[in-house]
């Protein structure tokens, strides 16, 4: 990952069944200089991975879309953050709300790295 | 390091005058340097190097000159031995003997490229700069209006429309010279076969109009050490000597980020809805091959023999990094008129 950039997922840590999940992906730069960030798409676009408990990949935010494939260049100064916004109505990748119980959350900011940045696992209860 | 200790010993010579001689524990690299035989060798050869370096590498086929430390010599490259007699006339001429001096044989040096670099004529699969955006020049053409490059619609200021855009290769802080303008990006349109509440064409294609100035390379393609591979370190050239749909089997990109990618069609006149956007590309192929950011605009071609192509289309988008999507040629001519792209 880029030095000094940090990548933080924000979500809630229960929710009710069926209730649309609201995610945020905080993108820093927590280094002192300015840096550049190159990023796939016209927009800054990221990705957004559910697992159950067992592991099994219930949904996946771009699953089957299709992503211009332009690079921005998104200069970051010191300290500035960046805010993406972006939701899951609990339906799984069959189209049915998926069970009550416990999920694990990963975003994937998209760049033009092979390994793209991505934030720590966020654990969410949905009950 | 060995001017350094040589520095210093000289140093040591001036202000302490023989007092050096008694220092128990030289400082400095290599012992050897400081007995008085091997300084004055080093320091001759040195010298001789200094002269001979000039006049060796004026000559054609010299490939570099070393004053060899480790080994008390000095050594000379060469791609071929036709040109050692010149060498030893003017080491002779200095007064180098024979035996402090090597040549040898070896292949010569070459700066290599990559798709990200600047490529003057500009050459198709190479990277390109507008705005906040790098994409990757799709192909030259000759078209009525005059010598053009195509790459792709969002790879202007605006998707759809013309506003002039600039366009810089590689980029515009290692070149600041504007190499072409975009003059032609049809609108997208609603109804008739467009869904209800989106907005379609057939290609996602615009045509930029080179500056006089600025060379270009028509019917070539940047062609990378190997398909596949992930390097983008340029090799040599594909040559476009056709141009038309492909509709089945394998086909090849190359683009300023993954570089030369090939594998099969797997799907063929998809309406494509475009993620983020109410943009629905028409009837476009789908290809299992790699791709990513920086890759839109990317020539696609299919290989007849050798390293002859025939030019299939533009690439413009990818699902994940493992299948892209390409505009037709055909689709890109019906919206963009006719255009030459072949050699």
């Amino acid at each position: 990952m880029t030095p000094g950039l940090t990548l933080q997922l924000i979500a809630p840590a229960t929710v009710r069944r069926g209730r649309r999940i609201p995610f945020k992906l905080r993108v820093g730069n927590a280094s002192d200089t300015s840096l550049d960030l190159y990023l796939r798409g016209r927009e800054p676009t990221f990705d957004i991975v559910v697992t159950d408990a067992e592991g099994a990949r219930v949904w996946r935010r771009l699953e089957g879309a299709v992503i211009p494939a332009v690079l921005r260049v998104l200069p970051m100064r010191a300290g500035e953050v960046l805010v993406l916004k972006a939701g899951w109505d609990q339906r799984g990748s069959t189209g049915e709300i998926v069970e009550s119980g416990d999920y694990l959350v990963t975003a994937i900011l998209l760049t033009d790295a092979a390994d793209p940045p991505s934030a720590g696992q966020h654990h969410i209860r949905v009950q | 390091m060995r001017k350094n200790a040589l520095t210093s010993l000289a140093v040591c010579l001036v202000v302490f005058g023989t007092a050096c001689k008694e220092t128990p524990q030289p400082v400095g690299p290599d012992a050897e340097l400081q007995t008085s035989r091997g300084v004055d060798l080093q320091d001759r050869l040195a010298n001789w190097h200094a002269q001979a370096s000039p006049e060796v590498l004026d000559i054609d086929g010299t490939v570099f000159t070393d004053h060899d430390e480790a080994n008390a010599r000095i050594l000379i490259g060469v791609e071929n031995r036709g040109i050692e007699s010149r060498i030893a006339a003017i080491m002779s001429r200095l007064g180098v003997p024979a035996s402090d001096y090597a040549i040898q044989v070896t292949p010569p040096i070459v700066q290599l490229a990559t798709l990200q670099d600047k490529f003057r004529p500009t050459q198709a699969g190479t990277q390109i700069h507008f705005g906040l955006y790098l994409c990757t020049m799709g192909f030259n053409v000759d078209h009525a209006d005059g010598r053009s490059f195509i790459t792709n619609s969002h790879c202007t200021n605006k998707q759809g429309g013309v506003e002039a855009t600039q366009y810089y290769q590689p980029l515009s802080s290692t070149d600041p010279t504007v190499i072409a303008t975009e003059v032609a990006d049809p609108t997208y349109f609603r109804r008739g076969v467009c869904p209800k509440g989106k907005v379609c064409r057939y290609s996602d294609s615009s045509r930029e109009l080179y500056a006089t100035a600025t060379a270009s390379s028509r019917g070539v393609i940047a062609k990378t050490t190997g398909a596949n591979n992930g390097d983008l370190t340029v090799a040599g050239e594909f040559s476009i000597t056709s141009q038309g749909d492909v509709t089945s089997g394998t086909v090849n990109k190359v683009g300023r980020t993954t570089g030369w990618s090939s594998g099969p069609i797997t799907n063929t006149c998809v309406n494509t809805s475009v993620s983020g956007t109410n943009i629905v590309q028409l009837c476009q192929t789908f290809v299992t091959a790699g791709v990513d950011g920086g890759d839109s605009g990317s020539p696609v071609f299919q290989i007849t023999s050798g390293d002859n192509v025939k030019l299939a289309g533009i690439l413009w988008g990818g699902s994940g990094t493992t299948v892209f999507v390409y505009s037709p040629i055909s689709q890109v001519i019906q919206e963009l008129g006719a255009i030459t792209a072949t050699k």
